[in-house]
């Protein structure tokens, strides 16, 4: 009877054994992870990341040749939250699944708060036209037509986001650089908010490396220092970023009251209480849109969101 | 007498034998010489006289054959010829100009000469009468005064643009915005003309932008023309110094280390430096492994937790931190399993990033006809006419109706 028993019971966990997939119980699915990144956050916030551009698994991708190139990428958010991404004179939307080319070759592009899409040339201010020519460039890709709107308040000014208005900085020969704004305005009759004109806001002596605000507060960054300019009160003052001397800060982003930073090699957040490193990755793009902060990786040009950021400020 | 004579014949019969001396002296020498040598004088050709070619090469006893003088000259008095035709072309011309331009003054109003547009004047009459422009200097520009009495010819824009002319009209448009702007004082009529103007141009612009049909060359050109001003005209710009940013970065370094306005967190460097046994030990290992319970994927989505950091926070009084002491979570983030779904598409994103990708722009021909069709163009203008009639609407078209 015993020896039955056993029998059965030594059957029994043969037929287990061999029923049950033995990877799930005894070893889980490596995990893949993105090279060179790392991400601090606090323990008990809730902030979540999410990919809405899968990275690149190609195996002929190769993520030298835009890490290498990292300044001629261009990276915006529209107002529905689709990653643009523009390189060498080419744009692409993978989750509109769009991709074109500017007649004219373009410097930067950059999407306002009520999604209209801005390019700047070298000194021209405009946008893309799909006209009826249907063009094809010699890659194959459609063309679309450049429609210039004004011309730039200097040439080679760089243009930045700024909420509903547009940002221009241009350096003079001097050195110093100067701030224009390009907003709707009331006229003096009538009351159609419109855009009539280049408001020139403040000069610096030194170089801009990265601008953003709203209108109102402008905030931008000389090296590792940030600093931010009132409009109405004219007031001027420094915001403190904790980064090294040496780091130069390449891109910052606003939203609504939290302000992001990239330098080559993090992305940081500054607080009205804080500084904080959130991401290590090399030469990560930033932008920013209704509380989210929305990071490109050149290293496989997948775009993630962080969500939730606002529980930052909540736990300091 | 006759001593006289023989001692002038032997002072002239010794100077002969002086004379002749040394050439008797030296008469044997040369044959002495060669006979020593054992040897012949060796026959040396005479120089025979220079002979002239007639050639293009450059030999300066050329300047002074006749024939080539007279060539020069010729060629001198054909230049002549052609520099005073020149000079009286030239003359004619600014005369021309002079009349024009007296004309212009004249039905301005500004010139007191009457000159009729048929009448013919001597350069003497002219050079009494007008002010004469200095020779050889750029032309007249108009001066701000010129500007401004030529700006009370500006009319108020046509409302009704035929079609195929609004690139020309704006061109016009902006000319006369261009013309009104630099007048420093602006009377009330000059300044709704303006605005009126201002607007019109606004307006032409997105009915040009709107043609699908337009040229390049006049796309180009279509552009609205925007004022540069200060934020306050009154107020001088404000600029922001280099002792200002040093003493603004000092006193806001001071408070940040002080207490506690400012808390600095760099939990990945302390990470870095605190934990680097540890990392290498992860890095190595074949997966990421989840240190932090309770913390998995449903709370932080892609990410993978690592480690922990505990930081002591700077301002230990600080009363939103609650405590002295926040863990931080550091984690690596993972890449999309293949069955998990990513919003947009993973094929396409591949595709497309490879056509950025110089090396392999050609995939794009393979994959080329996924983009061939009307289908894709359909596509491509729906969804670009959302960000062009946002701009359209930031630039203040809202009453624009395509």
């Amino acid at each position: 009877m015993k020896s039955k028993l056993s029998l059965s019971l030594c059957v029994g966990i043969v037929a287990i054994c061999l029923l049950c997939p033995f990877e799930t119980v005894f070893s889980q699915e490596p995990v893949q992870t993105l090279m060179d990144t790392f991400i601090a956050l606090p323990a008990s916030a809730h902030v979540s990341l999410r990919w809405i551009v899968p990275p690149s698994e190609a195996q002929d991708f190769s993520a030298v040749k835009f890490i290498r190139q990292h300044q001629n990428l261009g990276f915006s958010i529209d107002s529905d939250g689709n990653a643009w991404i523009g390189f060498d004179s080419q744009l692409i939307c993978p989750t509109k699944q769009l991709t074109f080319s500017l007649s004219e070759r373009f410097q930067q592009f950059i999407h306002l708060n009520n999604g209209a899409m801005i390019f700047s040339t070298v000194a021209k201010l405009g946008l893309a036209l799909a006209d009826d020519t249907r063009a094809r460039d010699a890659s194959g890709l459609p063309v679309l037509a450049f429609q210039p709107f004004a011309a730039l308040p200097k040439t080679f000014s760089r243009i930045y986001k700024g909420g509903l208005c547009l940002y221009a900085v241009s350096e003079e020969p001097s050195g110093r650089s100067v701030v224009y704004m390009l907003a709707q305005e009331a006229g003096q009759k009538s009351k159609k908010l419109a855009i009539r004109r280049w408001i020139r806001l403040f000069a610096t002596e030194q170089h801009i490396d990265a601008l953003t605000g709203d209108g109102e507060l402008t905030c931008f960054a000389h090296g590792s220092s940030v600093f931010y300019h009132k409009r109405s009160t004219k007031q001027m003052g420094g915001i403190f970023a904790g980064l090294a001397q040496g780091e130069v800060i390449r891109q910052l982003a606003e939203t609504s009251g939290s302000l992001y930073y990239a330098t080559d090699h993090r992305v940081g957040s500054l607080g009205a209480h804080q500084s904080h490193t959130i991401i290590e990755t090399p030469f990560p793009q930033l932008s920013a849109h209704q509380d989210k902060l929305y990071v490109l990786f050149p290293n496989c040009m997948g775009v993630a969101v962080l969500e939730n950021l606002k529980e930052l400020e909540a736990v300091f | 007498m006759p001593v006289r004579l023989v001692s002038l014949a032997t002072f002239l019969g010794l100077i002969l034998i002086f004379s002749s001396c040394p050439t008797i002296l030296e008469a044997g020498a040369y044959d002495q010489l060669l006979q020593m040598s054992g040897g012949s004088a060796p026959s040396v050709p005479e120089p025979s006289a220079p002979s002239y070619t007639p050639s293009n090469s450059y030999y300066p006893e050329q300047h002074n054959r006749p024939e080539d003088q007279e060539y020069r000259r010729e060629l001198r008095a054909k230049k002549a010829q052609r520099q005073r035709e020149q000079r009286q072309k030239r003359r004619q011309q600014q005369r021309r100009k002079k009349r024009n331009s007296s004309r212009r003054d004249s039905s301005a109003g500004e010139n007191r000469v009457s000159v009729t547009p048929g009448s013919k004047l001597k350069p003497g009459e002219e050079k009494a009468t007008s002010y004469q422009w200095p020779q050889g200097l750029p032309g007249k520009r108009y001066t701000r005064s010129s500007a401004t009495k030529s700006s009370s010819t500006l009319k108020s824009p046509h409302k009704n643009v035929p079609s195929g002319q609004e690139a020309k009209v704006l061109a016009e448009t902006n000319l006369s915005i261009k013309i009104l702007r630099k007048k420093v004082n602006l009377s009330s009529q000059e300044k709704q003309l303006l605005a009126e103007l201002e607007k019109f141009s606004r307006d032409l612009w997105l009915k040009t932008v709107s043609q699908t049909k337009i040229g390049e060359k006049d796309r180009l050109k279509a552009q609205v023309p925007l004022p540069v001003s200060d934020f306050d005209p009154s107020k001088p710009l404000p600029i922001w110094s280099t002792d200002a940013t040093e003493a603004s970065i000092k006193s806001k370094t001071a408070q940040a280390t002080n207490a506690n306005y400012h808390v600095f967190v760099d939990a990945l460097s302390k990470f870095h430096t605190d934990k680097s046994q540890q990392l290498v030990e992860l890095i190595g290992s074949e997966h990421a492994e989840t240190i932090l319970p309770g913390h998995g994927e449903a709370i932080f989505g892609n990410l993978l937790s690592l480690g922990k950091v505990s930081i002591k926070l700077a301002g230990k009084n600080y009363a939103k931190a609650g405590a002295e002491i926040i863990d931080m979570a550091i984690s690596r983030i993972g890449l999309p399993q293949a069955q998990l779904a990513v919003e947009g598409g993973r094929i396409y994103s591949d595709v497309a990033f490879r056509s950025l990708d110089s090396f392999m722009k050609n995939s794009m021909h393979a994959v080329g006809g996924k983009f061939d069709g009307k289908a894709f163009w359909k596509n491509l203008k729906e969804e670009m006419n959302g960000p062009q009639q946002a701009f359209f609407e930031w630039i203040g078209g809202h009453e624009y109706e395509k």
